[in-house]
C-alpha cells in the first residue's frame, strides 16, 4: 500500500516537470523519512550508492560510449550505406532503412535508447522533409531501438543475467532469433503503413548484387564485430560483462587504425558526450536503487507473484499473464527499474513453474525495453520526442500498428518456445 | 573562475570515464593471459560512481536531465515558476540533506574494505556527497544565470508541444 | 513493538535461511509479539558489506558474515576464516568459548557498533573444484581460480599455489563453461546451488577453509532491548545456528552424492599438502599473534 503511494507520489513529481532522476530519488527518500519507517534514513543513501557497484552494470556507460565512438569512427554511415543499398528500393524506403539500420547496429550496440538517439539524429531529418509524418517517424525511430536491444550484446540480458544468475552467454544467442523476427514483423508492418500512405521508396529499383558487394565490403569490419564478440565470449577471452570493453578497443581500432576516421579530438569529443548520457542515465539507475530498496523491504514483488502463481497450471497460461502484467509495469517504470526489481523475484517463480529462465528472459527484456517506448513513461519515448519536437499524442497513435507487431512476436515466442531455445542449445548444448 | 572550474570538471570526467574502459580492459586481458588483476573490477566501479556523479553534474549545469515538461509547458509562465520552485526546491532539499548523509556515511565507515585491493570503500561513497554538491553549485548558479524560469531546462529547446 | 531483521545472502530455500524462519517464529512467540522478526533471504536488503554499514548506522538488523568482513574492524577476528586453523568445524565451539575470542568481541561491539551474537553457523568447508585433476599442489600452477574478493582469500588461493580470481558469483557458471576461469573454491552446497559439478567435472577435499559464519547485530539497538528479550534473542538465534549446521552437513552429503551421479571425478589430495604452503598467510595478513593466543583453545579441541 505504502508502496504504491510512493509510485503515486514518484509519478506526480515527474508530471509537475522534476527530472525523472529526482522524481524517483525524492520519493524514495520520503519513504525513509516517514516515522513508521524504522531504517535510518542513511540507508536510503546507501542503496543510491551500492547500486553503481556491480560489475555487469558496467557494461551500460562502455556501451554508451561504443555508441558515440561509432559515429566518429565511420562505421555508422558504412553501416547506413548498407541498409540504404538493401532496403533502399521498398515502400518507405527511408522507414525500412531505419529497421535494417537498427538490425545491423543491434551487433554492436547494447542499448535501445542509444540507438533510437542515434537514428533520430541522423534518420529523423530525413524521414520528416520526404513527408513522413513526425509521429510515425518518432515511433519508429524509436521502436527500432528495440531491435538493436535484442540483438547481442544486450545491456538489459546482461543486466537480466547478472541479477537472476542466468548464463549471459546462453541469453546472448537465445536473443538472435527474436531480434531478426522483431525486425520482420516491423519491416511488415511498417510496408502496411507505407502502402496507405504512399510513402515512396529511395531508389526507384531492387539493387544489383554488385551494389551490395560493395557496401558490404565497405562495412566488412563493422560487420565483423559482432562476429568476433561472440567468439571473444564462446572462447573465454572476455566474460559478456567485459565485453564493453572490448567493443570500445574495437571501435577505437577499426577507427583510428582501419577506417583512419576518427581523430584523437574526436575520441574526447565522444568521452565528453558519453560522461553527459552516463550521468543522466546512471543517475536514474542510481536513484531507483533507493526506490527499489522500498519495494523490496515491503515485500511487494513476493505478495504479487504469490497472487499470480496459485492460479495457474499451464506454463503458457502463466507467461501470458506475467507478460500482461511485465507489459502493464514496463509502461509505468523506467526498464531498468523493472529488471532490477522483478527479475530476482520473476526467475525463481518460473524456474519453478518448468520455464526455462533463458527464454523467459528473452520475453521478459522485450517487454520491459518496449515499455520505454510507450506512455506515460518511456526513456527512449523522451529522447526520441525531445530530439525531433514530436508531440506525445503523435507518438501514441502512430505507436498502435507497431505495438501490435511486437506483442505478435512476443505472443510467438511465448507460444513455442523452441524458436528462441533452439540456438543456444545448439552452440553451448542443453543445461 | 567557474570556467576553469567547469572546464576541469569535464577534463577530470572525461579521464575517470577512460580509467574506467582501461581498468575493465586490464582486468579482463590479464586473467586470459593467466596475470589476473584482482583490483581491476574494483577500480573500475570506483571510477564509474565518480564518473556519474560529474556526469549528472554536468547535466544540471546544462538543464538537460530528463524530465516531462508537458504541465510546465501548457502553463503560463506565473503558473510554470510555481512548479518550478516547487520542483527545484525538492531538489535542492534531497541534494543537501543526501549529501550530508552521505558525507556522515563515508567518514564513519572509513574502516569498510573495497576488497581484493584493500582501499577504503569511503573513496566509493565519497563520491556521492561531493556530486550533490556540485549539484547544489550547478543549480544555485542556474537560478541566478538563467532565471527560474529555465533552472531545470535547456534555454535552446524551441517550443516543444507535448501531450 | 519493535521490527527486527534477519538477512542472509544464501536463498530462502538454503538450510539457514530456513533455520532463521524457524527462528522468527520462536522468538516472536516467546516475547509475544513484541519483537517482530522478517527474514530478508537472497541479499535482499544489499550486500553483507552493505548491511554491515546500516547496521553501524543503528538499523535493528542482523546479518549472517564470515568473520573475514568483520576484520577491517577487528583485524584479529578475520582468523575465524583463515585457511587451515581447525581440522574440523566442531571444534569452533571451543574457540567461541575462548576468553581472547570474547574480548575480541567486545572490542569490536565498543570500537565499531558491532554486536557479534554468535559463531556457529557452519555453511561447509572449502573445497577445490577444476577442470583439470588435482592431486597435489604443483596441479594448481597457472590455474585461475575463483574466490572471494577479499585479501584474505586471495592469500590463501595464491598460497595454495593458484591464481587467485575474484568475480561475482552469479558470473562463476558461465566463465567456467566458457574458459575465463579454469575452477573455483567453493564448499559443497554452495558449488550444487550453481551446478558448478557441470562445468568443472572434478573436485580434491582440500578442506582449506571452514566456513563458519556468525549473526552481526547493532551494539545500540541490542543495548536498548531488555535483558530477558536480549537472552531470548540469543539463546534462539543461537539455537538456530546448530540447527542450520546441521541440515548443511546432512545436506552436504546428498549434493555430494547427486554430484558424482552427475560424472563428477573425486581426486585423492592430501590437505596436509595446501595446509604447509598457507602457513606464511597469517604472518601476511598479521594474524600470527591472533593465531598463538587461540592455541591453548584449539589444541584443547583435538580428539
Ligand atoms: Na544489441
Ligand atoms: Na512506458
Amino acid at each position: 500500500m505504502i508502496s504504491f503511494l510512493l509510485l503515486c507520489l514518484a509519478l506526480g513529481f515527474m508530471v509537475i516537470g522534476m527530472p525523472v532522476a529526482f522524481a524517483i530519488g525524492v520519493a524514495s527518500l520520503v519513504y525513509f523519512l516517514l516515522p513508521t519507517t524504522f531504517m535510518p534514513d542513511a540507508t536510503a543513501v546507501q542503496r543510491i550508492i551500492a547500486s553503481s557497484q556491480s560489475f555487469p552494470l558496467l557494461a551500460v556507460p562502455l556501451f554508451i560510449l561504443v555508441g558515440h565512438l561509432m559515429n566518429g569512427s565511420g562505421i555508422t554511415p558504412r553501416m547506413m550505406t548498407l541498409a540504404s543499398t538493401v532496403a533502399g528500393w521498398m515502400r518507405g524506403g527511408l522507414a525500412q532503412v531505419s529497421l535494417l539500420l537498427s538490425a545491423l547496429m543491434g551487433g554492436i550496440s547494447g542499448s535501445a535508447v542509444a540507438d533510437a538517439a542515434m537514428q533520430s539524429r541522423i534518420l529523423g531529418g530525413p524521414m520528416i522533409k520526404e513527408g513522413y509524418s513526425k509521429g510515425f517517424t518518432a515511433a519508429l525511430l524509436s521502436v527500432g531501438g528495440l531491435i538493436t536491444a535484442t540483438i547481442p550484446p544486450s545491456l538489459g540480458l546482461i543486466l537480466y543475467g547478472f541479477l537472476g544468475e542466468v548464463s549471459i552467454g546462453r541469453l546472448f544467442i537465445a536473443g538472435i532469433v527474436p531480434g531478426v523476427m522483431l525486425t520482420i514483423a516491423l519491416m511488415i508492418a511498417t510496408a502496411w503503413i507505407a502502402k496507405r500512405r504512399d510513402y515512396k521508396p529511395v531508389h526507384d529499383r531492387l539493387p544489383t548484387f554488385r551494389e551490395v558487394i560493395a557496401a558490404v565490403k565497405a562495412s566488412f569490419w563493422a560487420i565483423l564485430f559482432p562476429v568476433w564478440l561472440i567468439v571473444g565470449i564462446r572462447f573465454g577471452i572476455f566474460t559478456p560483462s567485459e565485453a564493453g570493453a572490448f567493443a570500445v578497443a574495437y571501435a577505437l581500432v577499426v577507427g583510428m587504425l582501419i577506417y583512419r576516421e576518427l581523430s584523437l579530438a574526436a575520441v574526447i569529443d565522444a568521452l565528453l558526450m558519453s560522461v553527459r548520457d552516463i550521468g543522466m542515465i546512471m543517475f536514474i539507475i542510481l536513484l531507483s536503487g533507493a526506490f527499489g530498496y522500498v519495494i523490496t523491504f515491503e515485500r511487494v514483488p513476493q505478495t504479487l507473484a504469490e497472487l499470480t502463481l496459485g492460479l495457474f497450471s499451464s506454463k503458457v497460461a502463466l507467461l501470458f499473464t506475467i507478460s500482461a502484467f511485465l507489459l502493464f509495469f514496463g509502461m509505468l517504470v523506467e526498464a531498468t527499474v523493472i529488471v532490477m526489481l522483478l527479475t530476482p523475484i520473476l526467475v525463481p517463480v518460473i524456474t519453478a513453474a518448468g520455464i526455462d529462465p533463458v527464454h523467459f528472459g528473452l520475453i521478459m527484456m522485450t517487454l520491459v525495453t518496449f515499455g520505454g517506448m510507450t506512455p506515460p513513461v518511456g526513456v527512449s519515448m523522451f529522447t526520441v520526442c525531445g530530439i525531433l519536437n514530436c508531440s506525445y499524442k503523435d507518438y501514441t497513435v502512430e505507436l498502435l500498428p507497431l505495438a501490435a507487431a511486437v506483442l505478435t512476436v512476443v505472443a510467438i515466442m511465448i507460444c513455442f518456445p523452441d524458436i528462441v531455445m533452439f540456438l543456444p542449445n545448439l552452440m553451448m548444448g542443453g543445461h | 573562475m567557474f570556467k576553469i572550474l567547469d572546464r576541469t570538471e569535464e577534463i577530470v570526467a572525461v579521464a575517470l570515464l577512460a580509467g574506467t574502459v582501461i581498468a575493465v580492459l586490464m582486468g579482463a586481458i590479464g586473467r586470459s593471459i593467466g596475470y589476473p588483476v584482482p583490483a581491476g573490477p574494483e577500480i573500475a566501479q570506483l571510477l564509474l560512481i565518480w564518473t556519474c556523479m560529474l556526469g549528472a553534474d554536468l547535466m544540471i549545469r546544462s538543464g538537460e536531465h530528463i524530465r516531462i515538461s508537458a504541465l510546465s509547458d501548457a502553463l503560463p509562465p506565473s503558473g510554470r515558476r510555481v512548479l518550478h520552485s516547487l520542483c527545484v526546491i525538492c531538489m535542492l532539499g534531497f541534494l543537501a540533506y543526501c549529501g550530508w548523509l552521505g558525507w556522515k556515511l563515508a567518514m564513519s565507515n572509513w574502516a569498510r574494505e573495497m576488497g581484493a585491493s584493500g582501499l577504503s570503500y569511503g573513496w566509493v561513497t565519497l563520491a556521492f556527497p561531493v556530486g550533490c554538491a556540485l549539484m547544489i553549485l550547478s543549480l544555485l548558479r542556474r537560478i541566478v544565470g538563467h532565471g527560474l524560469l529555465y533552472a531545470i531546462e535547456p534555454e535552446t529547446r524551441d517550443g516543444e508541444q507535448l501531450l | 513493538e519493535t521490527k527486527f531483521a534477519l538477512s542472509t545472502s544464501q536463498n530462502s530455500t538454503d538450510p539457514l535461511a530456513m533455520a532463521m524462519e524457524a527462528a522468527a517464529a520462536r522468538i516472536e512467540d516467546r516475547t509475544k509479539g513484541e519483537i517482530d522478526v522478517t527474514v530478508y533471504p537472497s541479499s535482499q536488503l544489499g550486500s553483507d558489506n552493505d548491511v554491515l554499514e546500516q547496521i553501524r548506522n543503528g538499523a535493528a538488523i542482523a546479518v549472517l558474515v564470515d568473520a573475514g568482513r568483520l576484520a577491517p574492524f577487528k583485524k584479529e577476528l578475520g582468523i575465524l576464516s583463515a585457511p587451515y586453523l581447525v581440522d574440523d568445524w566442531t571444534q569452533y565451539a571451543a574457540i567461541t568459548k575462548s576468553e581472547p575470542y570474547k574480548a575480541w568481541v567486545e572490542e569490536l561491539a565498543a570500537s565499531s557498533g558491532l554486536r557479534l551474537l554468535n559463531y556457529n553457523w557452519f555453511q561447509g568447508t572449502r573445497q577445490m573444484f577444476s577442470k583439470n585433476p588435482v592431486t597435489k599442489p604443483e596441479d594448481l600452477k597457472g590455474v585461475r581460480v575463483r574466490t572471494i574478493d577479499a585479501p584474505g582469500w586471495l592469500a590463501t588461493v595464491n598460497a595454495m599455489g593458484a591464481t587467485a580470481v575474484p568475480m561475482a558469483w552469479s558470473e562463476v557458471y558461465s566463465a567456467l563453461q566458457l574458459g575465463a576461469l579454469d575452477g573455483a573454491e567453493a564448499q559443497l552446497t554452495g558449488a550444487y546451488g550453481i551446478k558448478l559439478h557441470e562445468v568443472t567435472g572434478n573436485l580434491a577435499f582440500t578442506n582449506h577453509v571452514q566456513l563458519v559464519t556468525g549473526l552481526t547485530t547493532s551494539e545500540e539497538w541490542f543495548k536498548s532491548l531488555s535483558p530477558e528479550h536480549q537472552s531470548i534473542l540469543v539463546e534462539e538465534l543461537e539455537r538456530a545456528g546448530n540447527e542450520a549446521s546441521a541440515a548443511t552437513v546432512a545436506k552436504g552429503k546428498e549434493v555430494l552424492d547427486e554430484m558424482k551421479a552427475g560424472g563428477m571425478v573425486v581426486n585423492d589430495v592430501n590437505p596436509e599438502d595446501f595446509k604447509a604452503l598457507t602457513a606464511g598467510v597469517y604472518a601476511e595478513l598479521g594474524l600470527e599473534e591472533a593465531r598463538a593466543a587461540l592455541q591453548p583453545a584449539i589444541d584443547a579441541a583435538k580428539p
